[in-house]
């Protein structure tokens, strides 16, 4: 509002602050570029990094793709800490007012239904392939996980309502259920006499593919959910059109 | 020796969209050149040899995130429907007179 009544004069002065901005933005822009291009042309003490440990410990980790082992085994903690911050997203996307449906009459494109009635059975065939090849080759619980948010977000494209005509109990569960049983996996480990987070040798495949699936799962259910922006109404809750019933301005 | 060609012309490529991207003074343009620029981020991801990085890029760095932008654009443009929208930082030639 304020800048669409700005004058002529400020509105130049506004551009020649900008200017000095991208100016200095370029400066160091060009530094960073330097010192990446330094750090990528002088070889480091140990160029390999740490893959000759990671190869060596492949074995006992249960999975046979590196990445996979280093997400889910070795740096488990770290994925579990994505988890958090994925759970605490939903947290805060469903601490949103509901906004108003941007359109009211339910009207539905035809091509968008019949593409999503075509598409969303392969995502959902792709993402659970991504999930089985990612103990061996590219591919895991986050990209499968992504893949069936992709499907959810096509669903809410074509009935807004979807999320909220589910039940929210099970939705919530949903989306907490990866990261409760990889709190579960890793507290078990320690209540069985082993590190946080650390798995038996004999069960590290079974637990690894279980966690996979979950937090795949939840992962996806978290990404749909963030598209569908605040926390889904009750369809009994649903009162006069646009007024929203958890906001604040509620009349008693 | 034609693969260097490409990866050189992907980093111009990718630069290039990059500053677009920022510039562009139509919003949905920019979301569209974001959405562009997350494939072929996925693709250098895919000459760096990290085809698990590509592969979260193309479907949340490109996909879901350019959704969520075409959403809110949407919800932007439908809210003042006829009034144009301005960022506070940029300020267009024809402005103010």
């Amino acid at each position: 509002m304020r800048c669409v009544k700005m004058k002529g004069s400020e509105a130049s002065g506004k551009r020649r602050h900008i200017s000095l901005l991208s100016l200095l933005s370029l400066v160091m822009l060009a530094g960073l570029s330097a010192a990446l291009a330094w750090a990528f042309l002088t070889p480091g003490p140990d160029p390999l990094g740490l893959a000759h440990r990671v190869d060596a410990a492949l074995a006992e980790s249960g999975v046979e793709s590196r990445v996979t082992a280093v997400l889910l085994n070795y740096r488990a903690y770290d994925t579990l800490l994505e988890c958090f911050v994925l759970f605490l997203g939903v947290a805060i996307v469903w601490s949103l007012q509901p906004s108003r449906p941007v359109r009211q009459e339910p009207r539905v494109d035809p091509v968008l239904s019949s593409l999503v009635r075509l598409l969303v059975p392969l995502m959902v065939l792709v993402g659970g392939y991504l999930l089985w090849a990612g103990s061996s080759q590219a591919g895991g619980a986050f990209q499968a996980g992504a893949i069936l948010g992709a499907a959810g977000v096509l669903l809410i494209l074509t009935s807004s309502r979807l999320l909220s005509t589910m039940p929210k109990g099970l939705l919530a569960w949903g989306i907490c259920l990866g990261l409760f049983f990889f709190l579960a996996v890793a507290v078990g480990a320690v209540a069985l006499g082993g590190n946080f987070l650390e798995y038996r040798r004999s069960s590290a495949t079974m637990i690894i593919i279980a966690l996979e699936v979950v937090a795949a799962f939840s992962i996806g259910l978290s990404l749909a959910v963030f598209f569908g922006g605040s926390r889904p109404e009750e369809p009994s809750e649903r009162t006069a059109a646009g007024r929203p019933p958890h906001g604040e301005g509620e009349e008693p | 020796m034609v693969v260097s060609a490409f990866d050189i012309i992907l980093c111009l490529t990718l630069v290039w969209l990059a500053w677009h991207v920022l510039t562009s003074q139509d919003l949905f343009k920019a979301v569209v050149l974001f959405i562009s620029f997350g494939l072929l981020m996925a693709l250098s991801w895919v000459r760096l040899q990290a085809p698990d990085v590509a592969l979260a890029e193309a479907a949340i760095g490109s996909g879901l995130t350019g959704a969520l932008f075409l959403s809110a654009l949407r919800r932007m443009t439908s809210h003042r429907r006829g009034e144009r929208r301005l960022d506070c930082d940029e300020v267009r030639e024809d402005e103010g007179q």
